[in-house]
C-alpha cells in the first residue's frame, strides 16, 4: 500500500472513531451515514491521486462528492434530474440547518433522532472528516489534524450534563495515534526501501521498518496515558465544590444531583430566542386574567452565575398539603385556593414542573419531589415534565401594599438569599442607595421604587443581548447600556434588593400565557420569564416585575397605588393576620437568628467568611493536591519497596530484593543492563561498591542464581534481606546529592516502569501492524512482486 | 539439593578430574587455546559434533587428533578429497568368494570419534553421508542399518569457504554440528614454544589417553542430569528467537540449535562443577553453537559483520526473562 493510501485511511478511521464521541449528543444512523461520507471522502483522494490529479484540485473533488451525496442522501426532492442540486438544495440545506441548530438550543443531549439532526451531525461530521483529509494526506500535518478531533471531542463535553463517560476518551485518541503512526510510517518509507533480499519475509516484518511510527506512537500512547491517568490520580474536586460554592451536590440520590445538572436560566435564554414559538402547555383554572407558573428559583448568587442552591433532597409529595408556604406566619385555612389542571406538551423538556405559587398541593407524586424551601416541583428520575398532566391547588395570596409595608424584618429566610457577592461594584450599591433614597429604609417602599426604576423608560427591553446575569453582565446592564430582557431585569433587581438587606432570589417560569377558550391558557415558549422574589417577614416572598411594559403589561397589584410616604398600618384578616412589632415569630423552618442582623454588616460578614473558608480551602485543596501528585512516584517507589523488604526468604523475596537494588541502582543513574546475568551484575556492582562490600554483592548473585537457577526444592533459606540492605545503603550514600534527590522525587525506575507500559501497548499496535500486513500480503500478491 | 546432590557430588568430581586430564593432554599439543579446548571437551560431553574451521595450518587437524588420542577409544580419520566417494564413509557390501556371500566392509565412521578433515573438499553427496550418519547415529547401507557405538562424535575440520577447490556445505548440514570453534593464530609466545616442542618430534607420538569410551559415557550420563530452569529455557528461547528478528541476518538459527545450545550450556556447566544451568554458560556458548547456523543479511555483510559479531551483539542486548514476581 502506497503511505498516501495508508494515511487516507488511518484519517478516515481517525475521523469516525473521533465521531464516537458524538454519540451521547445525537442519535440515530448519523453515524454510519457519516463513516460513508467519509469513506466516499478517502476514496475519492486515493482514487484522485492514483491519477496523479493536481493537489490543488483534490480537495475541491472531494468536496463536490460530499456536497453531492448529502443532497442525494437527505435532500432527494429538491434535486434537479434526480441528481443535480440547484438553488432549492441549499436554501432548504439551510433551513434544515436552522431547524437543527434551534433543536440542539431547544433540547438537552441526546437530541431525538430527527432527520434534520441527522442531516446536521452527518455534515459536520464529514466536513471534518474532509479537513482532517485534507491537513493530514495533502498537507501531510497529521498532527495538527489532533486539533479537530478535539473540537470534535469538546461538543459533547461541552454540553452532556453530568460529564462524558471516561472510556468515550479512548476511541479518539486511539484514532489519533493511528494517524500519527500512519504518518510515521510514510515518513520513514520515504527514506527508501529495505534492501534485504528473502522477499517472503518482508510481508512478516514490516515492524522494523517503522521504527518511526513507533517512536510516534510511543510518544503518543503515554500522552495519552498521562492525560487519562492523571486526573484520575488527583484527589477529585467534586463538581459542587468548584460550582455551586458552598453547596457541595454530592452524589444523593433523587434532587441534588439532578438540580446541578440544568441551568433553567440558560434554557429560558434559548426558548426565548428560538425561532419557532411552539406551545409549552395549556392550563385550566386559577384566578382569571391567569396566573404566573413558576419553574424553580434561584437562590444563589456567586458573582457569576445565578443557581439554584444545592439540596440533600427532596420532600415526598403525598395526598397531603405540602408545607406551608416560607415565611408566612398568617393562617392558611382562612386563605383561598383555586384549583389548576395544567398538560405540559412534550415540546417543554424540563426537570421542574410549572406550577403556580404557592402551591398547596400536587398530583405528581411518584417520582417527584418538591423542596420546601422554594416550592417547586422536582423530577426525581429524570424523566422531566414533558407530556405531564397534572392538578393541583394553590393558595391566592394576595398581600397588600399596606401589609407589605408594615412588614417587619424577622431575619433571612435561607443562607443564599441574602448573599451579597464581594466583588460587587461599589457603583451598583451607589446606584441602588440613590434610586431608593426616597423610601426612607422602608423595604417594600425600596423594592417598589426599584420596580418602578427598571419599569421608567430609562430601561429597553430586547433579548438581543447576550444571556448572561453574571456580575460583568449586570454592571454593564445597570450601569452602561440598560438594555436587556428579563433575565438582566430580574438578576439586576435582585442584586439591589440583597443591597438593600431585602433577601431576594429569581424565579424562572413563565409569564401567565394567552387566554383560550373554555377559560384555557395557552402558554408558549416564549412566555418563559424570570422575574425577582423578595422575601418580607410575616407574609414570605412576593413576586415583583421589574421588566418592562414592553414585555409584561402588568405589576403585580400590591405594587401599584403606592406613593412613597408610609401609611397607617392595618390589618388584614385574611392575608396577614399578623400585627407590626410582632418580631418573636420564627416559625419558619429556614429561618436562621443567627443571621438576624442589620443587612449591611450581615452580608458584609458573609462575605468575608466567604473569602477566608472558600479562598483559603481552595489554595490549601490546591497546594495539597499538587503535593499529592508530585509525591505519587515517591509513594509508589515507597510502597514497593516496602513490599519487597516485607516479603519471606524463598524465591519470591529474592527476586523481589534483587529486582529493588536494580530500581535502586537505576534511580540513582546507574547503568543496570537488561541483558546482563546476575553474575555479570554481581561484578558489575563489586566495581561500584567499596572494597569491604564486595562479598556481599557476589554473595547477592549467587543467592539469586541460587534461588533462580539450581531448582531448589527448598529455597527458604536464601536470605538476603540485610546484604540487599546494606548494598542499597552503599550505593545510595555514594551517589552525589543531586541523583539522591532525583532518586527521590522522581525515580527513574518508576518511568521506567511507564515506558515498558507504553512499549508494550505499543507492541499490542505492531500486533495489530502485522496483521494489517498480512491481509495486505494477502490480498495484494501482484503488488509484492514489485 | 539433599540426597541427590551428595549422590551425584561424586560424578561432577569425577567428571571435573577427568575433564581436566582430558583437557591437560591436548593442551601438551596446542598450546595457547583454552578456550578452544574447553569448547572441544564441552561438545564432547555434550554428545555433540564439533566443527573447526580456519586457515590452513593452524592446528585443526591436531586439535582433532589430540582430542581423539586423550582417549581410549576407536578412531578413524577420514581425509576429504573430490574422489572421496560415499561408500568409503559408511561402508560397502562386498561380494566374498569363498562363501559366496555378501559381506559388509564397515567404513571409516564406524569408530567413536571421527575426524574429518577437510570436510569441504569433498563433493557434497560424500558430505551428505557422513552428515547422515551424524545425526542419527546409525548407517544405513542396502536396506540393513547398522548402530554405530557410542560415544560417537564427529570432529571436522573445513577451509573458510572462500578458498580454493571447496564445496561449502549447506546450512542444513553446518546445523548438525553443535558448535564452531576457530582455531585463530596462536600468541608469538606459543608459537615460540611450538617451535621448541614440535621441532624434535611429533608431541601427538607422546600424547597417552587419560580416560576411556566407558567413562566418557558416564560422563555424559552426568551432564545429563544438570538442571536447566525454566527461566534459563525462557532466555534460551529468547536468544535463539533474536537471531530470526535480527534484521542483520537472512536465516536465523533452527530449533535444533536451541537444543544444541541447552545440552551444550548442560557439559558446560557440569565441567564448572555446577549442578545447573546459568545464563552465564548460554552466553558463553552462544557464538559457537549459533554463529555458524545463521546467515548474514546483505548489508551486515557487506559491512563488514559476520555472523559471530551479530551473535554477540544480540547476546548483548537481549534482555534476561523476566521472573513473574519482582
Amino acid at each position: 500500500m502506497t503511505g498516501h493510501a495508508r494515511i487516507s485511511l488511518a484519517a478516515w478511521a481517525a475521523t469516525v472513531l473521533g465521531a464516537l464521541v458524538l454519540t451521547p449528543v445525537f442519535s440515530g444512523p448519523f453515524l454510519f451515514i457519516s463513516a460513508f461520507l467519509c469513506a466516499a471522502i478517502t476514496g475519492t483522494g486515493i482514487a484522485l491521486q492514483n491519477l496523479r490529479t493536481p493537489r490543488a484540485v483534490v480537495p475541491v473533488v472531494q468536496l463536490i462528492v460530499l456536497v453531492e451525496l448529502i443532497s442525494f442522501i437527505f435532500l432527494r426532492d429538491t434535486l434537479r434530474y434526480g441528481l443535480v442540486p440547484w438553488k432549492e438544495t441549499a436554501l432548504e440545506f439551510n433551513q434544515q440547518m436552522v431547524n437543527a441548530m434551534d433543536s440542539i438550543n431547544r433540547f438537552s443531549a441526546p437530541l431525538p433522532p430527527d432527520d434534520h439532526l441527522t442531516l446536521f451531525a452527518a455534515s459536520v461530521i464529514a466536513a471534518t472528516g474532509l479537513l482532517i483529509h485534507l491537513i493530514a494526506v495533502q498537507l501531510r500535518q497529521a498532527a495538527w489534524s489532533g486539533l479537530l478531533l478535539l473540537t470534535m471531542y469538546t461538543v459533547p463535553a461541552a454540553t452532556v450534563h453530568g460529564g462524558l463517560p471516561a472510556l468515550l476518551f479512548i476511541p479518539p485518541a486511539i484514532g489519533y495515534i493511528v494517524l500519527l503512526s500512519a504518518e510515521g510510517r510514510t515518513r520513514l518509507s520515504r527514506w527508501g526501501r529495505r534492501i534485504s533480499g528473502v522477499s517472503h519475509l518482508d510481508a512478516s516484518q514490516p515492524i522494523e521498518a517503522s521504527a518511526l511510527g513507533q517512536a510516534g506512537r510511543r510518544i503518543g500512547l503515554s500522552v495519552v496515558a498521562l492525560a487519562a491517568l492523571l486526573p484520575a490520580l488527583l484527589p477529585a474536586l467534586p463538581e459542587g465544590v468548584v460550582g455551586n460554592g458552598l453547596a457541595g451536590s454530592g452524589p444523593g440520590t433523587g434532587v441534588g444531583a439532578s438540580i446541578s445538572s440544568t441551568d433553567p436560566m440558560l434554557d429560558m435564554g434559548k426558548n426565548l430566542k428560538r425561532g419557532d414559538n411552539v406551545t409549552a402547555l395549556t392550563y385550566s383554572g386559577g384566578p382569571a386574567g391567569g396566573t404566573y407558573l413558576r419553574l424553580t428559583a434561584l437562590d444563589q448568587f456567586d458573582g457569576n452565575t445565578w443557581r439554584v442552591s444545592g439540596r440533600d433532597g427532596g420532600r415526598k409529595i403525598t395526598n397531603a398539603d405540602l408545607t406551608t408556604p416560607p415565611g408566612y406566619t398568617g393562617d392558611l385555612s382562612k386563605v383561598t385556593t383555586s384549583k389548576l389542571k395544567i398538560e405540559v406538551t412534550r415540546n417543554f423538556r424540563s426537570q421542574f414542573a410549572p406550577v403556580p405559587y404557592p402551591l398547596r398541593s400536587v398530583s405528581l407524586k411518584d417520582q417527584w419531589s418538591y423542596d420546601p424551601n422554594v416550592l417547586d416541583v422536582l423530577s426525581t428520575n429524570g424523566r422531566g415534565v414533558a407530556g405531564k398532566n397534572y392538578n393541583l391547588q394553590v393558595y391566592d395570596l394576595q398581600p397588600t401594599p399596606e401589609q407589605l409595608r408594615d412588614a417587619v424584618p424577622t431575619g433571612e429566610p435561607d443562607q443564599y438569599t441574602s448573599e451579597v457577592p464581594s466583588r460587587t461594584p461599589e457603583r451598583i450599591r451607589n446606584l441602588t442607595s440613590e434610586v431608593t433614597a426616597d423610601a426612607k429604609g422602608n423595604p417594600f417602599a425600596q423594592a417598589v421604587l426599584l420596580q418602578n426604576y427598571f419599569r421608567s423608560g430609562e430601561f429597553t427591553y430586547s433579548t438581543d443581548t447576550d444571556s448572561q446575569s453574571g456580575m460583568r453582565a449586570l454592571q454593564n446592564f445597570l450601569l452602561v447600556n440598560k438594555t436587556g430582557y428579563c433575565e438582566q431585569f430580574a438578576t439586576g433587581m435582585a442584586l439591589m434588593a440583597r443591597i438593600l438587606g431585602i433577601p431576594a432570589r429569581v424565579g424562572i417560569g413563565f409569564l401567565p400565557g394567552q387566554a383560550g377558550k373554555n377559560g384555557e391558557h395557552i402558554v408558549r415558549m416564549h412566555d418563559m420569564h424570570a422575574w425577582p422574589e423578595l422575601y418580607f417577614g410575616g407574609i414570605g416572598w412576593v413576586r415583583f416585575e421589574p421588566t418592562p411594559s414592553a414585555r409584561v403589561a402588568s405589576t403585580p397589584s400590591w405594587t401599584e397605588q403606592i406613593g412613597p410616604a408610609p401609611i397607617t398600618p392595618t390589618t388584614n384578616p385574611t392575608t396577614a393576620p399578623t400585627t407590626p412589632g410582632q418580631t418573636e415569630e420564627t416559625d419558619d423552618p429556614t429561618a436562621n437568628p443567627d443571621r438576624n442582623l442589620p443587612s449591611e454588616s450581615g452580608s458584609a460578614t458573609v462575605d468575608q467568611g466567604n473569602w477566608f473558608t472558600n479562598g483559603g480551602a481552595r489554595i490549601i485543596g490546591g497546594v495539597a493536591a499538587g503535593l499529592i501528585v508530585l509525591s505519587i512516584p515517591w509513594l509508589i517507589r515507597f510502597l514497593l519497596r516496602r513490599k519487597r523488604f516485607a516479603r519471606l526468604p524463598g524465591r519470591a523475596g529474592v527476586e523481589g530484593l534483587w529486582a529493588e537494588l536494580r530500581d535502586t541502582a537505576r534511580d540513582l543513574g546507574l547503568d543496570w543492563s537488561d541483558s546482563a546475568t546476575p553474575r555479570q551484575l554481581g561484578e558489575w556492582l563489586v566495581g561500584k561498591l567499596p572494597p569491604d562490600l564486595h562479598p556481599q554483592a557476589r554473595g547477592l548473585a549467587r543467592g539469586l542464581e541460587a534461588v533462580r537457577y539450581a531448582g531448589l526444592t527448598d529455597d527458604t533459606t536464601v536470605d538476603l534481606r540485610d546484604d540487599v540492605q546494606t548494598v542499597r545503603k552503599a550505593l545510595w550514600t555514594r551517589a552525589k546529592l543531586l541523583r539522591r534527590i532525583r532518586a527521590t522525587v522522581l525515580p527513574p525506575s518508576w518511568r521506567w516502569y511507564l515506558n515498558r507500559g507504553s512499549a508494550e501497548a505499543s507492541d499490542l499496535l505492531d500486533e495489530f501492524d502485522l496483521l494489517l500486513a498480512r491481509i495486505r500480503s494477502r490480498l495484494l500478491p501482484h503488488r509484492q512482486a514489485n | 539439593m539433599s540426597t541427590m546432590a551428595t549422590s551425584s557430588a561424586m560424578d561432577f568430581d569425577e567428571l571435573s578430574e577427568v575433564a581436566g586430564r582430558v583437557r591437560r593432554a591436548i593442551e601438551t599439543v596446542i598450546e595457547g587455546k583454552p578456550d578452544v579446548v574447553e569448547t572441544a571437551v564441552t561438545v564432547l560431553l555434550a554428545e555433540g559434533h564439533l566443527l573447526i574451521e580456519d586457515v590452513p595450518g593452524v592446528g585443526k587437524t591436531m586439535l582433532a587428533k589430540a582430542l581423539a588420542r586423550s582417549i581410549d577409544c576407536s578412531m578413524r580419520r577420514i581425509q576429504f578429497t573430490p574422489d572421496l566417494l560415499p561408500s568409503d564413509i559408511t561402508g560397502v557390501s562386498v561380494f566374498n568368494q569363498e562363501n559366496r556371500e555378501f559381506e559388509f566392509r564397515p567404513g571409516a565412521v564406524f569408530a567413536n570419534i571421527v575426524v574429518g578433515d577437510e570436510i569441504n573438499r569433498a563433493s557434497p553427496k560424500t558430505q551428505a553421508a557422513l552428515l547422515e550418519s551424524m545425526e542419527e547415529r546409525q548407517v544405513t547401507v542396502d536396506t540393513t542399518t547398522y548402530q554405530l557405538e557410542a560415544p560417537f562424535m564427529v570432529i571436522a575440520t573445513q577451509n573458510p569457504i572462500e578458498m580454493e577447490g571447496t564445496y561449502p556445505l549447506p546450512e542444513a548440514q553446518r546445523d548438525r554440528f553443535m558448535a564452531r570453534v576457530s582455531m585463530g593464530y596462536p600468541e608469538p609466545a606459543a608459537e615460540l614454544r611450538m617451535l621448541d616442542g614440535h621441532s624434535a618430534h611429533d608431541p601427538l607420538a607422546d600424547l597417552q589417553p587419560v580416560t576411556d569410551g566407558q567413562q566418557i559415557l558416564r560422563l555424559v550420563k552426568t551432564v545429563q542430569s544438570v538442571h536447566v530452569s525454566e527461566s534459563v529455557k525462557e532466555y534460551a528461547v529468547a536468544l535463539v528467537g533474536a537471531t530470526r528478528r535480527s534484521q542483520e541476518l537472512r536465516l536465523g538459527a533452527s530449533p535444533r540449535s536451541t537444543l544444541h545450545l541447552i545440552r551444550a550450556a548442560r557439559a558446560a556447566a557440569a565441567l564448572d562443577s555446577r549442578e545447573f544451568v546459568l545464563p552465564d554458560d548460554l552466553q558463553e556458548l552462544a557464538v559457537p553453537v549459533l554463529a555458524h547456523r545463521v546467515l548474514p543479511a546483505a548489508e551486515a555483510h557487506l559491512g563488514g559483520r559476520g555472523s559471530a559479531e551479530i551473535i554477540a551483539g544480540l547476546v548483548a542486548t537481549v534482555p534476561l526473562p523476566r521472573t513473574r514476581r519482582d
